[in-house]
């Protein structure tokens, strides 16, 4: 009776755990991250092109990795973002709805880890506070609601541990641990590194058991092997490694040493539960990935670790984070939490065991349970202040907020040429062909005939040019566009004060995202005014001849 | 239990709470609580964003100015406790990483023996430094202690049957 009421509690409190990460992820998810990044509107336009023409926006048939803006994206996230994108439409949520579901579902995926790796004395608490550390942590929250493939990526590789660490009892589930584990490699660029590291190494570990238990081995490692085929198919067209060679440390640089620096940065706790600070990839204004306070039950549960998990689970674990953070390490960027989120829920994973070494301290259980109370309130005040607020309008000109404001502001132009200038944010034409669910037979024409290298290669353009009907996305040609009607949009770098009245242009509006950082101006051309204000000589040189004469 | 495991800690805390009081000895650092121009400008746009996400809430003056001040000296007071926290300065000249793997082990022997309550001290310790001047010698050699110590113990846990009590 009292066993089966702990139960039902439990999962009370799972669920309970569950509807709060939902909630913390769902929650505002169109309007906060305000605007929408390129990588995203990417992912985004494949997945609505992918859904009307089985091909992406460059009119490649079911790539492996998709090309985009001078790099290649990991495949799985954009084609699991086709059934969102059928169902709401080519909006911000819809992109963004992926990450959504496999952010909580790595809660529930958690707990089930938990369950299996902790001994049975302590892993009904355990399981329940590791989860509802992914719950409400800042990195696990941040990268939910943004179109992430890291956050697919650990999330399928969580799973793949889980079935890894009940194969230890029920061989046969190594094979679906080896499907998942290779699944995660066409998620993301990180677990492809992990993977490959932690196969071999899982079962040289548990070999003596392994070896006892050959069939699934065997059946494990060919499927892991033929779902790997793709990655060898591109193995040496150039854009496999694109990735890498584009965030790699550079020649100048001795590998080792400067693998064992960054090796240290992503093990630091400064970088872990500080603020990054804006030039470092920060999650949210004075927030890092956990919680500050977090950083108690961290050092406790270091102390604590091999208390609550058997000897044999926990050379699994070993295993787990030395090899954590080498992807992360191999590349020359400062400190980018997104590659080391395999890393961080090992983390949240020691944090968890903090907690509950810290209800082994000799105080009065009321104090304990008003202490974490405290922390949990703490934590989600602080998490509200910094992200909703403060990140909701300080990161706004990163998402181009005010490019997505445009959108309802052009509808005023109906029947004008328009040029928007794309010379400092190769993002724009994607984002209003996304938004506008722009003609994908179309643009792939368009942009395919924009490649100057091989689909899959290692030159991969940054820049192009989207011409979307009536609306031309580029960077402005000064020598041409003035002397056609038309409206031009800019930022006040694009297009200056001084150019403004040079070339008789007339501001039509103005529009700022939510900091009023980016400040977008549209202008109306005027190409007699500036034809009759031009010099005689300078007449016959430039495109006046048909508007005078 | 091998004799790593009674090495008595007990004067380790002793000694870093003497550091820390001899940090203080050269002044709390000032800039904590004076704003600069930048930080100016930053609070009064974060004050807007505040007014119109909390509205009435945040519109009584009081709380206004007190979570501006306070989130300005908290930037700055936990800008300077993340270098406590930071494993480059403790593997500051590129022959120290050749003792990585021992100070982890110490590191790790140190958390795994002390006490809860003793761990608790030393991270108040740390959060203490946050108010210290650290720009000086002191402050740099505070990173100095632990990198030694835990040299010292990850050596002990690899010869783990000698003796030695601090």
């Amino acid at each position: 009776m009292e066993k089966q009421k702990d139960l039902y509690m439990k999962r009370i409190l799972l669920l309970i755990i569950v509807m709060l990460a939902l909630f913390l992820r769902l929650y505002d998810v169109g309007k906060v991250p305000a605007g929408i990044h390129r990588d995203e509107e990417s992912h985004g336009y494949n997945a609505f092109s992918l859904l009307n023409t089985g091909k992406d926006r460059y009119g490649e048939s079911f790539p492996i990795l998709f090309r985009s803006f001078g790099s290649y994206q990991p495949p799985l996230y954009t084609y699991l973002a086709v059934i969102p994108i059928k169902l709401f439409g080519n909006t911000i949520q819809s992109v963004r709805l992926v990450s959504v579901f496999f952010g909580t579902a790595l809660v529930l995926i958690t707990f089930f880890f938990a369950q299996n790796l902790f001994k049975s004395k302590y892993k009904d608490g355990l399981s329940l506070v590791f989860a509802l550390i992914i719950a409400i942590s800042p990195i696990f929250i941040y990268f939910s609601r943004l179109v992430a493939e890291g956050n697919l990526g650990v999330t399928i590789f969580v799973a793949s541990m889980l079935f890894f660490l009940v194969s230890l009892r029920k061989s046969k589930l190594f094979i679906l641990g080896s499907f998942l584990l290779a699944l995660s490699t066409h998620a993301y660029y990180s677990e492809r590194i992990i993977a490959v590291i932690f196969l071999p190494l899982f079962l040289l570990i548990y070999k003596n058991y392994f070896l006892k238990n050959k069939t699934p081995v065997i059946i494990g490692a060919t499927v892991f092997m033929i779902m790997m085929l793709p990655h060898l198919w591109i193995a040496t067209s150039g854009a496999l490694t694109r990735r890498l060679i584009e965030v790699g440390y550079g020649n100048d640089k001795i590998f080792f040493l400067e693998f064992i620096k960054r090796y240290l940065i992503y093990s630091s706790p400064s970088n872990i539960f500080f603020d990054l600070g804006p030039s470092l990839n920060r999650v949210s204004p004075g927030l890092g990935p956990f919680y500050m306070i977090f950083i108690a039950p961290f050092f406790l549960g270091i102390k604590y670790l091999k208390y609550f998990i058997d000897k044999e689970k926990i050379k699994l674990l070993l295993l787990l984070i030395i090899i954590s953070p080498i992807p992360a390490s191999l590349t020359g960027d400062s400190y980018y939490p997104l590659r080391a989120l395999d890393q961080l829920w090992l983390v949240a994973l020691v944090i968890s065991v903090g907690f509950i070494g810290f209800t082994r301290v000799n105080l009065p259980s009321k104090i304990i349970v008003i202490t974490l109370c405290f922390i949990l309130l703490h934590s989600l005040a602080t998490f509200y202040v910094s992200y909703f607020v403060l990140f909701k309008y300080e990161a706004a000109p990163y998402y181009g907020n005010a490019y997505v404001s445009l959108m309802s502001n052009l509808r005023n132009y109906k029947d004008s040429k328009i040029i928007i200038d794309s010379g400092r944010d190769p993002g724009i034409g994607l984002r209003m062909a996304y938004l506008t669910a722009y003609n994908p037979l179309d643009l792939q024409h368009k942009l395919r005939a924009q490649l100057k290298s091989p689909y899959y290669s290692g030159e991969v353009e940054l820049y192009e040019d989207y011409d979307l009907g009536r609306i031309q996305i580029r960077a402005i040609n000064w020598y041409q566009d003035i002397y056609k009607e038309q409206i031009i949009i800019g930022d006040t770098l694009a297009i200056s004060d001084q150019q403004a009245e040079e070339h008789h242009l007339k501001l039509e509006f103005e529009l700022t995202d939510l900091s009023n950082a980016t400040k977008l101006r549209g202008f109306s051309t005027n190409p007699l005014a500036k034809c009759q204000s031009l010099d005689r000589r300078l007449i016959w040189e430039s495109k006046c001849q048909g508007i005078l004469y | 239990m091998n004799a790593l495991d009674r090495v008595n800690h007990f004067w380790v805390e002793v000694i870093l709470c003497i550091f820390v009081l001899l940090l203080f000895v050269n002044g709390i650092d000032e800039n904590l609580f004076i704003k600069n121009d930048v930080e100016k400008i930053q609070t009064y746009q974060r004050s807007e964003y505040f007014s119109k996400e909390l509205g009435i809430f945040y519109r009584r003056p009081p709380i206004k100015y007190y979570l501006s001040d306070f989130e300005v000296v908290a930037t700055k007071y936990f800008a300077k406790i993340r270098r406590s926290f930071d494993l480059e300065n403790y593997f500051s000249s590129k022959l120290s990483y050749l003792l990585i793997p021992l100070i982890f082990l110490g590191g790790y022997n140190y958390l795994k023996n002390i006490g809860k309550e003793q761990l608790i001290l030393v991270i108040i310790l740390i959060f203490l430094l946050g108010f210290t001047k650290s720009t000086d010698l002191f402050g740099v050699s505070v990173f100095y202690l632990p990198v030694a110590y835990f040299s010292i113990l990850g050596s002990l846990r690899i010869w783990k049957n000698k003796k030695i009590y601090i």
